[in-house]
């Protein structure tokens, strides 16, 4: 990860070994969340641990593809990135997941499909882009 | 009859309040805010700086950089030798558990006495020149929202209530008339009181008229980014009796926190579960139920988010606050008024200090001091505030 907008710096700083994990494999264009093997819990976001038995969990890859949970957009702050409407996904193994949706606000309703189109982002991460599917 | 801290004399009470007005303070420090706070609290029953044998902090707030190891400069301000100094943070819900601290510290007798002082002045932040070092403070700040929101931008609470406040429209079919009427009801309490920051009457048409902050979020049902400080002096019920001075007694306690950072990817973002669990909570360890309660003040940062917590709450069904509010049941004479003082919206909302100012109100209705707004007969109330964009909630059962 190289980033040169700074703006990251200090989410990237503080970042735990979960979510490191979580952005390596994001990266290499893998969306992949925790599920504890004994318990098989599928939980977002990661943890390296099972709180229910204590046991490490495992890595599992998710297809990316989704409905609509809610959508919104943000008044411009210091981190803007168009188009600027971000959103909660429900993913199709039943995790939900944070993300842009690169579709006009107008056009989106709760509901609608959509897929994952990881986007690598100058701040140093690849971030959950979804487009209609 | 005993608390939830403590037991027989040294259960604690809430014995005095006080704050500045809510608004602008563009000249004033957070510190010389909350030291005003406390004057006042003091003054309103004749104590003395000399008197407190602890101080119970909260940070500035979050936009204002703050210095470490603070409490001990604000005990120098104050110049008293103190048997407890702490700073406790938790977001939103900061000052409340400072307030939690006051009293389990008086509940086992190491004090008899504390001040409870929350203040924030951010108001002006940022709106001058901003420099390097305000460019770094918001890169900080925006950490605060983690690896698997911050990326996208957000730096502020107010998306995250506008994604809860669109599935709860759409899981309800609640048309945007229906959650501006809550803003016009606080504004109806705010007219009342002399502290709130807002008080001129509003309409649907001008809430629903304003702009859009994040959608479907107007800027008259989110809160004003208010300055503003509030104390709360808590003793045991020995102390007070002692000095003559008549005591609330905290009767009930309850508190959850969902295992999440601002958005609740896995609770969903409509139905408060740790709302419903802190309620609960507090009122069976106080032997109360809802109907028990004759005034409350909920947190409430957003109007679509303060329907929500009405429900989880237990006071409606779900989908119903609207109409329970559109029909008077939560104002002043009606079946449970909430948020007398105008809420967040419309008292103001500075952060830090806001779950005093709650407690504030909800002890000056029990101890009938609340003027034009006065809910006939209160004897129990309840607080409750919260963190977060909303994933975790304490609540307190006060009795006179």
């Amino acid at each position: 990860m190289s980033a040169t907008d700074p703006s990251l710096k200090y989410v990237l700083r503080d970042m735990g070994s979960a979510a490191r994990e979580f952005y390596r494999r994001l990266a290499e264009g893998r969306l992949a969340t925790t599920r504890c093997p004994s318990c098989d819990e599928l939980r977002f976001p990661p943890r390296e641990r099972c709180a229910a038995c204590g046991g490490r969990t495992a890595w599992r890859e998710l297809s990316g593809r989704g409905t609509v949970y809610a959508f919104t957009q943000q008044e411009r702050g210091l981190r803007f990135i168009a188009p600027d409407v971000v959103g909660v996904v429900e993913l199709e193994e039943g995790v939900r997941v944070f993300g842009l949706l690169a579709t006009p606000f107008e056009s989106l309703s709760i509901g609608q499909p959509v897929e994952l189109e990881p986007r690598a982002d100058d701040a140093g991460l690849t971030l959950l882009v979804f487009r209609p599917g | 009859m005993s608390g939830p801290f403590g037991s027989g004399s040294s259960r604690p009470a809430v014995v005095s309040w006080g704050s500045t007005s809510i608004g602008k303070h563009p000249d004033r420090t957070p510190s010389d805010l909350g030291l005003e706070a406390l004057d006042r609290a003091l003054e309103r029953v004749d104590l003395l700086p000399r008197d407190l044998e602890a101080l119970y902090l909260v940070p500035h707030g979050y936009a204002r950089a703050q210095a470490p190891i603070r409490p001990q400069r604000v005990a120098e301000e104050l110049g008293v030798q103190l048997h407890a100094l702490v700073e406790v943070e938790c977001g939103g819900a900061s000052a409340m558990l400072a307030f939690k601290a006051a009293c389990q510290d008086v509940a086992t007798g190491h004090v008899e006495v504390a001040a409870v002082i929350g203040a924030q002045a951010e108001r002006q932040l940022f709106k001058g020149d901003v420099d390097e070092g305000d460019l770094d403070r918001a890169r900080l700040m925006a950490e605060m929202f983690g690896p698997y929101i911050a990326p996208y931008g957000v730096m502020t609470a107010v998306p995250c209530y506008a994604l809860a406040a669109q599935r709860y429209m759409y899981e309800h079919d609640l048309a945007p008339a229906q959650i501006a009427e809550l803003p016009v009801r606080l504004r109806t309490h705010a007219a009342l009181n002399p502290r709130a920051e807002l008080r001129a009457p509003i309409t649907v048409e001008d809430v629903l008229a304003s702009r859009i902050v994040s959608p479907p979020i107007h800027k008259l049902e989110a809160p004003p980014w208010s300055d503003g400080a509030a104390c709360v002096v808590v003793s045991s019920r020995e102390w007070a009796e002692r000095r003559g001075l008549d005591a609330i007694g905290l009767t009930g306690w309850g508190e959850a926190h969902d295992p999440s950072n601002f958005v609740t990817f896995e609770a969903g973002l409509t139905s408060y579960p740790w709302v419903r669990e802190s309620t609960r909570q507090a009122l069976a360890r106080a032997s109360r139920t809802l109907d028990d309660v004759d005034v409350a003040e909920v947190y409430g940062a957003f109007a679509p988010a303060e329907l929500i917590t009405y429900e989880a709450m237990g006071l409606f069904g779900a989908g119903q606050a609207p109409a329970a509010v559109a029909a008077g049941e939560t104002s002043v004479g009606g079946r449970i008024p909430i948020n007398t003082s105008g809420g967040r919206l419309s008292l103001g909302h500075p952060p830090q200090a806001t779950p005093l100012l709650e407690l504030q109100e909800v002890c000056e209705q029990l101890a009938g001091e609340a003027d034009a707004r006065q809910v006939k007969d209160a004897s129990i109330g309840l607080v409750q505030a919260e963190h977060g964009a909303m994933n975790g909630s304490a609540v307190a059962i006060l009795e006179a």
